[in-house]
């Protein structure tokens, strides 16, 4: 054996002098770096447990795994497992948290289809002032319903007519709703909520992200895991809405849907596209005249509903490559 | 000893592995080569009779890698679908062990580098968390509820699982 290339792991008490004389011409130096400090992490750990005091201590458990390991277990949950670890402990909170965790969870979810319930929770006419909007999701996969969000709407007045609530386009997992011209993007997974009202002027915000094109046909680009996503809907009594990929031929249209379910409070269906994370989803129009959008408060809503999602994203909006070319 | 010859391809060679407790363990070199690691220190030619030391892995656990290794090692290619299903059952039975040892086995495939053993201990941890509530899975795990009772009403309210819609300030139409 030509001069004594040791081990570098000999032993934790050795530890640190090994560090400092570690050969460099190990071929897996680099790995054994990455390892060092690993378990440099390890030890930090032992260390701090020790400090603790001896009545305090326990031994090293689930709840003490280095961050990396944790953030890949608690990945493989479901949305409602998530909600849960943010109430177990600030550690696990931080990590449920974290927006690169999140889009990460995000990303591993399958597409599905999205349904909204509306179930009365009052018993008779006059206990109807308390109205419980649900989203499921239904799972091609599991064949499973999941609930995605629960909306509880207090003193519902009744002469609104029996479909206030919409679901009117879901992308990458944050939903756009409205109720009572009230616009709401919810990402279900921080339980953040916005809510605007889309009658509001539309000069009072300088974004610029949706335009009208002509014909009806309104614009929103969103920028949801660093891909641009176009939703395009078309005004008049049924809202069409078609989400595209910006980026790529923009007439391939990804996810396109109608519907036009007249039954009064009930299921309201909304369509997915096959694409892995893009979800188009599809509206109509409040059945009653007082809740059917004219095209300026159509437009102001996807405008409001991009600027929104600038909001729930995090993003500067001046971080936001868009041609230029697209504004009006 | 044998030197180590460049081409190991089809050697039978055992190779030896010491646990941080002083424990010795032997495993056949295709095992040994399901760590990232012992493979690099393989191919650097750090294997040696006195073994491979593992500074922070102790016997416990390193007796069940060098388990699941040779296990896995010894079926690696040309699975029938009866083979794939016994080292599924196999799998299924490695992991049924309590919270420490879980840990321990996490914290060990992620330093050795086992990525199949590292995956395996990753989905068992998630599934015993998965449909407890907070407290169960402080129960289950050790963990100290260091959230002041403030916090812990604001998060309370959060897990509600309901979004309040608020009256609209202005109702327009």
């Amino acid at each position: 054996m030509e001069q004594s290339a040791p081990n570098p792991l000999l032993s934790v008490a050795t530890y640190v002098s090994v560090r400092a004389v570690l050969p460099p011409r190990l071929c897996a130096c680099e790995l054994m770096f990455g390892h060092l400090r690993k378990l440099d992490r390890i030890l930090w750990r032992e260390d701090e447990c020790e400090a603790a005091g001896a009545a305090a201590r326990r031994p090293l458990s689930i709840a003490n795994l280095p961050e990396e390991i944790l953030s890949e277990i608690l990945l493989l949950l479901p949305l409602k497992s998530i909600l849960h670890c943010h109430a177990v402990c600030k550690a696990w909170r931080a990590i449920t948290s974290d927006h690169a965790f999140l889009l990460a969870h995000h990303r591993r979810q399958p597409p599905r289809r999205l349904l909204t319930f509306v179930r009365n929770v009052g018993s008779g006419d006059d206990d109807l002032d308390v109205l419980d909007y649900c989203v499921k999701a239904f799972d091609f996969r599991t064949h499973e319903f999941q609930s995605v969000a629960r909306f509880t709407v207090k003193d519902y007045d009744c002469t609104l007519g029996d479909n206030p609530f919409n679901l009117h386009a879901s992308c990458d997992g944050l939903l756009l709703m409205s109720y009572n011209n009230y616009l709401h993007l919810c990402n279900p997974t921080t339980r953040i909520a916005h809510g605007r009202s889309w009658s509001s002027s539309p000069g009072d915000d300088s974004s610029g992200t949706g335009r009208a094109t002509g014909s009806g046909w309104v614009e929103v680009r969103l920028i949801t895991n660093d891909i641009y996503r176009l939703i395009t809907c078309k005004l008049e009594h049924e809202a069409l809405y078609h989400t595209n990929t910006l980026g790529c031929d923009l007439s391939a249209y990804l996810g396109l849907g109608i519907v036009a379910d007249e039954s009064p409070s009930s299921t309201q269906e909304t369509t997915c596209s096959n694409n892995n994370t893009l979800f188009a989803a599809a509206a109509k129009a409040a059945k009653h005249p007082q809740h059917t959008m004219g095209p300026s408060a159509e437009a102001a809503l996807v405008r409001h509903a991009a600027d929104l999602l600038v909001t729930l994203l995090r993003l500067r909006r001046d971080a936001l490559p868009l041609p230029p070319c697209l504004f009006a | 000893m044998a030197a180590a010859t460049d081409d190991a391809g089809d050697s039978n060679e055992m190779i030896r592995v010491v646990s941080s407790d002083g424990e010795h363990f032997e495993m056949p070199e295709a095992a040994a080569n399901l760590s990232l690691v012992l493979r690099h220190m393989i191919e650097d030619d750090c294997a040696d009779a006195a073994g491979i030391p593992l500074a922070v892995v102790a016997a416990k656990p390193l007796a069940k890698i060098v388990d699941y290794c040779t296990k896995h090692a010894a079926k690696s290619s040309g699975l029938t679908i009866e083979e794939a299903e016994e080292l599924k059952r196999f799998d299924a039975e490695f992991i049924e062990v309590d919270t420490d040892m879980l840990y321990d086995l996490l914290v060990a495939a992620d330093f050795m580098g086992v990525e199949g053993l590292s995956k395996l201990a990753v989905q068992r941890t998630a599934d015993l968390i998965k449909g407890k509530t907070p407290e169960q899975n402080r129960e289950t795990f050790g963990i100290v509820n260091d959230f002041t009772p403030e916090e812990e009403e604001e998060i309370c309210k959060e897990n509600e699982w309901a979004f309040q819609i608020t009256k609209p300030p202005s109702r327009l139409c």
